[in-house]
């Protein structure tokens, strides 16, 4: 079976139970709201798991879910290269969030982490202590520090309320999760010109490190088809029309393209086309002046095309990685 | 790790402990369990990633030792209460030093040691030290493809002696070891300039009513005063700019200095005739140094570099390392260098001069198995 790790709890499970629904798959829990397994309606051999996104994020990077829904902040954090445990099938737009280096507003004579390196020299000269970074991305901070060229500091491990750690005097700076910025300015902090780390959504991503027989496969492809036909429909909308001529040219001077993906010709003109909603009304109207008929916007569900996605890339790096790890 | 490895460490580790033997030291072992502190606060969370961190179960944060010269030094202090007594120690025991990739070997490995205190004649001592890491390499037959050595002194002297103030210049020194070649000054801060002209108390007070003004609350421990402070210093080196730019192109022609022994002193001397700055004293140590280590058979791959630098950043004078390249990244068999200052840092009441060397053993023998194997060069 397929173990696919979701979120159990607050906002992100809501968010994840519907984005799900949208694309046609339904979240059942079982044994109720207390349950940490569930199924999923609309595609066979899956096994969900409810666990906390960072639970989920382990799961994938180790290899015990071969698929899951959690933070790209949490994976970039708990791997030294994520990009050789898990592959990022689809950033979900939802659950942003700008993992950030900030420090007190106070600090009016540190802009950068240039600025920041001096600080902790003087500071160290001065208190005879290093510069304390309050955080719960233990990695993330580390690398980016040292990338930064800093090394004279010490992590104080936050695992809530970090923002509050520099007015309560428990660490100098801090490396936090942010979103509107608000947080952050309540306690009288700021962000670095060139403290931002990483943007940070909720993703589904795939284990590089699970076992992958064929059964395990066909679920997964199913899965990521689905995601992103619905992504694709979503993104347009299909303009109708009385076969013409000309109508290709048309067409092409608001970027839309035949729904079937075949080219117009002459024994199979093109009567369906595939188009940007910001540029559908303008195309219908121009098709209507050239063909003399009447046009139709119709949404689309599912756009499912012959061109091979993030499934075929997903088994790509597989097979790649499977390799350098013989 | 190979069954015909593991059985030539054995009889390469005698071999060494007869090298090192020749001196008379006395041998310790201090703690495999020693204070984390001492480790964070010389390197910082850079070599933090490669310790193994343990807490004890009433709160105190320990480590297993990733080397013997700070257990070493930390067990003569306690020794002697801390005052400049010489001695001479020999360690022979496990560190520990954790690193993802498995070319590195076990991360519990051993090494053999002697650390030196207190010596009359420092040139001497680093001679006779770095003579004996050598011949503990030959005697075990690992084969040094390249012998690396460097001066923990050289390019922190040449900073200060470049006349650059001592803000200025420790930052050179830090933003040049960190691999920055972006060394520009940014522009402060436009209250910066308010600022400038002022004594430090009044600047604090100053910036204190704006952010009174303003709204800022200023939270943590870092008085307005450090920060007015910092602030005006920002706007003088941003007038100094020029001064910095062209210390750092000197500081950048220093460091790019690499070569055979002799050729690389010429060549900072040469430099530091251009430049006007004086270490002829450092220079001619090197010198004789060099020649000194010539009678010993110093390799022909020696290779003296103005940036090669050990791991652990306590070293202020000679460091060298002994290297068989074909072992990949577990290549240092052997190395040492000089750290007077780490007495004092470490909570030595005087001052107390120190040099150190080790040799590895399992490192050494799998040198001299792929020798005989590969028939080298």
């Amino acid at each position: 079976m397929l173990t696919l790790g979701l979120p159990s709890k607050g906002r992100l499970q809501e968010q994840c139970a519907n984005w799900l629904k949208d694309v046609g798959f339904k979240i059942t829990r079982d044994w109720g709201e207390r349950g940490y397994t569930a199924s999923l309606s609309g595609v066979d051999g899956v096994e969900v798991f409810l666990y906390s996104p960072r639970e989920i994020a382990l799961g994938l990077l180790s290899g015990t879910l071969h698929v899951g829904i959690t933070g790209h902040d949490l994976l970039a954090d708990l791997s030294p290269d994520m990009d050789q445990d898990v592959s990022r099938l689809a950033p979900l737009g939802f659950g942003k969030a700008d993992c950030v280096v900030a420090v007190p507003q106070s600090w009016v004579d540190v802009r950068t982490m240039a600025d920041l390196e001096d600080v902790a020299a003087r500071e160290r000269r001065r208190t005879g202590d290093q510069l304390r970074v309050a955080t719960k991305y233990m990695g993330m901070t580390r690398r980016f520090f040292a990338k930064a060229g800093l090394n004279d500091y010490r992590i104080i491990e936050s695992h809530g309320a970090t923002e509050g750690a520099p007015a309560s005097g428990s660490a100098d700076i801090i490396v936090d999760i942010t979103t509107t910025g608000n947080t952050l300015a309540a306690n009288h902090l700021k962000i670095l010109d060139d403290g931002l780390i990483l943007r940070s959504q909720a993703t589904l991503a795939a284990s590089l490190n699970a076992a992958w027989p064929e059964a395990v496969r066909a679920p997964l492809c199913e899965l990521i088809d689905a995601i992103e036909a619905r992504q694709r429909g979503k993104a347009v909308v299909e303009v109708r029309c009385d076969p013409s001529p000309t109508a290709a040219d048309v067409a092409a001077r608001f970027g839309a393209t035949p729904s079937s993906g075949q080219p117009h010709t002459a024994d199979r003109p093109v009567q369906a086309w595939l188009c940007s909603r910001a540029q559908c009304r303008k195309l219908a109207a121009a098709l209507r002046d050239e063909t003399g008929a009447a046009v139709q916007i119709v949404d689309v569900e599912y756009c499912f095309t012959t061109q091979s996605g993030a499934y075929h890339a997903f088994m790509a790096q597989l097979a790649q990685h499977e390799d350098t790890v013989q | 790790m190979e069954q015909e490895t593991l059985n030539l460490a054995r009889p390469t580790a005698n071999a060494v402990r007869e090298v090192f033997g020749v001196l008379g030291a006395k041998a310790i072992e201090p703690p495999a369990l020693q204070p984390l502190g001492p480790y964070i606060d010389l390197s910082g969370e850079d070599v933090r990633r490669r310790l193994f961190v343990v807490e004890s179960p009433d709160g105190a944060r320990l480590c297993l030792r990733p080397d013997m010269t700070i257990p070493v030094c930390l067990h003569h202090i306690q020794a002697t209460a801390g005052t400049a007594t010489p001695a001479l120690y020999q360690v022979d025991g496990q560190v520990f030093r954790f690193a993802l990739d498995p070319q590195f070997g076990p991360a519990e490995f051993g090494q053999i040691g002697l650390e030196r205190f207190g010596d009359t004649d420092p040139v001497a001592a680093d001679v006779e030290m770095c003579a004996l890491a050598l011949e503990a390499v030959r005697a075990g037959g690992g084969k040094i493809s390249r012998f690396m050595l460097g001066d923990a002194f050289l390019f922190p002297a040449f900073v200060h002696a470049m006349g650059l103030d001592g803000e200025q210049a420790d930052r050179l020194i830090r933003r040049t070891r960190q691999g920055d070649k972006n060394l520009s000054v940014l522009p402060p801060p436009a209250m910066a300039g308010a600022l400038a002209s002022v004594g430090t108390d009044q600047a604090a007070e100053i910036l204190s009513e704006m952010f009174d003004l303003a709204g800022v609350e200023p939270v943590g421990r870092r008085p307005i005063a450090a920060i007015a402070q910092r602030l005006q210093h920002q706007a003088k080196a941003h007038e100094d700019a020029g001064t910095m730019t062209e210390a750092g192109r000197h500081a950048r022609a220093l460091m790019a200095i690499e070569g055979a022994p002799r050729e690389a002193l010429d060549a900072v001397a040469a430099l530091c005739g251009t430049v006007g700055v004086n270490l002829d004293d450092r220079l001619q140590a090197w010198a004789k140094r060099l020649d000194a280590l010539d009678g010993y058979g110093l390799p022909d791959s020696a290779v003296l570099s103005v940036t090669f630098a050990r791991q652990f950043q306590y070293y202020d004078g000679m460091v060298f390392e002994a290297w068989d390249e074909a072992l990949g990244l577990a290549k240092v068999m052997a190395a040492g260098g000089r750290y007077d200052g780490l007495f004092e840092r470490l909570g030595g009441r005087e001052p107390l001069t120190g040099i150190g060397i080790m040799a590895r053993p399992l490192r050494i023998a799998r040198s001299a198995l792929m020798a005989k194997r590969g028939g080298g060069q």
